[in-house]
């Protein structure tokens, strides 16, 4: 059966309520169509220009592109470790008959909710080769150098989203109906084969939700980062965001910054694409 | 595995777990109590005198001062923002609750994956406004402003998340009792008040930990505390037991913002 839409439940009122909605659905699209809206501005010949040097092609400049690389390393480097870890931890809350319960999720929020600059602070007081505690065990280079720079990147911010993947990993388990979980303890003996031939298989959803959601943050590390690794030496392990920042505030650049953001945008659009048409299989049969 | 087994296996996993959950702030309070130092190493071998600390809260310096005083915009900047988005999250979610569920919960997912987009991208068209304006916005303004896009998606997505099924409810009870819209939204606010104020925490507790916004449209006088605390840099180098002590001030609300949202799941399990 159909369900009664707003305006027909309540008629001409409930106008007012879609006209604030869509004015925040608006704002919220508004604020991620920036790049777009800006280079089509310049296109406009009464545009003033915002700086003095000529458009460089993305593709053509060799520091965006390393930015670029480096910033695809994280997001893909991230999203192993996320949709692995969260896998592995929420099938051992699983064997341990630990799944769903509540003070795992209140555990869970809270490393979301503390701002990245704190996180990328107290990775500095860890593993800084000067004055972290860990420092003289570390090598020298650990954060200067592109590969442990970025590995390191990664496992900070693997630090603060790992619990809450771990919980939406841990929600599709504990979704499993109790029948059908009473046939999967029947139907296999070892937890093993249970997880390869029944979790697993389960979890697909959910893990290629965590996937997408793991890349996206990925690629958006900026302070953390920064506070971290300050991009490493001679630049080499700078994010993309960082550098899109730096051509906007530190260079004046701000259409070759929304040139760049523009070239990467489809990448991240077909991400968001993917999660989309991802939520929605997942809740076609809700309906 | 033995029940016994079984136990001590369980408790140990959830202390591993809560232990990885905790560092952070743990980290944080553990070197905020030291004694100060340019080297960190050196300054964790003093005693516990919660110097950091002491200094943060109490001490008349200029950077102490600003911190504290960053601390009341900071609290005023997420309030005002959480509150907005709160009210924009429950209209949306007033809204779509008699959508299609698969419609709904994907504009809800687009929303919250536009709030993962580089911060870079919400920053862009704001700065071409603000090249263009006839006027000057006041800083605080824009701060909010920038601020409240960013969390407007989440609050959203929360609230569409949590309380679509009971305003559904509560709407279909308020037609077959013929209430006007104005008194429906009253009862339905009342009824999914819980849910809005996990969102509302949620959304302050977001607003309260963004960086790059204040960093990059405000200045010393507008910054709010999560930003003042990169000031905490001397000309010998960085004073780590106050950094420490203001990066845990400034993870407290999360921390209690956590707390909340936890209890809040526990009592709706039980």
């Amino acid at each position: 059966m159909g369900l009664a839409t707003l305006q027909e439940l309540f008629g001409g009122p409930a106008r007012l309520v879609r006209t604030v909605s869509v004015v925040g659905v608006l704002l919220a699209v508004l604020g991620a169509a920036g790049p777009l809206l800006f280079v089509l501005y310049t296109l406009v010949p009464w545009a003033p220009s915002t700086s003095a040097s000529p458009l460089v092609m993305p593709w053509s400049d060799p520091r965006h592109m390393q930015a670029l690389a480096n910033s695809l390393w994280v997001a893909g480097g991230l999203t192993l470790v996320l949709t692995g870890g969260s896998a592995a931890i929420a099938l051992l809350f699983k064997h341990l008959a630990l799944t769903g319960s509540p003070f795992i999720y209140a555990l869970s929020a809270i490393p979301l909710l503390i701002p990245d600059f704190a996180f990328g602070v107290a990775a500095r007081m860890v593993l800084d080769p000067s004055v972290g505690l860990l420092g003289q065990a570390l090598p020298s280079t650990l954060l200067i150098d592109r590969p442990s720079a970025l590995l390191a990147v990664i496992m900070v911010a693997a630090l603060k989203w790992l619990p809450v993947m771990t919980v939406v990993a841990d929600a599709s388990l504990a979704s499993i109906p109790a029948g059908q979980q009473a046939q999967i303890l029947l139907d296999f003996r070892s937890f093993g084969r249970a997880v390869r031939l029944a979790y697993l298989p389960y979890m697909r959803g959910e893990l290629l939700l965590v996937a997408s959601l793991s890349f996206l943050i990925g690629f958006r590390q900026h302070e953390l980062a920064m506070e971290l690794t300050a991009g490493g030496a001679g630049f080499v392990a700078e994010l993309w965001s960082p550098w899109n920042h730096r051509q906007i505030f530190e260079f004046a650049r701000l259409d070759q910054a929304a040139l760049e953001a523009l070239f990467v945008l489809p990448l991240v659009l077909g991400i968001v694409l993917m999660i989309k048409s991802k939520a929605q299989e997942m809740l076609r049969d809700d309906d | 595995m033995t029940t016994d087994g079984r136990r001590t296996a369980r408790a140990f996993a959830l202390s591993v777990y809560a232990a990885l959950c905790l560092l952070v702030p743990a980290l944080m309070l553990w070197v905020g109590a030291r004694s100060s130092g340019i080297d960190l190493g050196q300054a964790l071998s003093g005693s516990v005198d919660w110097e950091g600390f002491r200094r943060l809260l109490f001490d008349d310096g200029q950077r102490a001062m600003d911190f504290r005083r960053s601390v009341g915009r900071g609290v005023l900047y997420a309030t005002l923002v959480a509150a907005l988005s709160t009210v924009i999250a429950f209209s949306f979610a007033v809204w779509t609750a008699h959508w299609p569920r698969k419609n709904g919960v994907g504009l809800a997912f687009v929303l919250l994956t536009l709030v993962l987009l580089p911060q870079t991208y919400l920053l862009m068209p704001g700065l071409v406004l603000l090249h263009n304006m006839p006027i000057r916005l006041p800083e605080w303004l824009l701060i909010c402003t920038f601020l409240f896009i960013g969390t407007l998606p989440v609050a959203a997505w929360a609230c569409y998340m949590l309380a679509t099924p009971r305003i559904r409810n509560m709407q279909q009870l308020c037609a077959t009792d013929g209430t006007i819209l104005l008194d429906c939204i009253r009862r339905t606010g009342r009824y999914v008040s819980v849910e809005l104020v996990v969102v509302f925490v949620l959304a302050w507790a977001l607003a309260w930990g963004n960086f790059l916004v204040p960093f990059s449209l405000g200045s010393r006088q507008s910054f709010p505390a999560v930003v003042q605390i990169a000031t905490f840099t001397t000309n010998l180098g960085r004073d780590w037991a106050m950094i420490a002590a203001a990066s845990f001030v400034v993870s407290l609300p999360g921390v209690i913002a956590g707390v909340i949202v936890g209890l809040r799941s526990i009592s709706s399990k039980a």
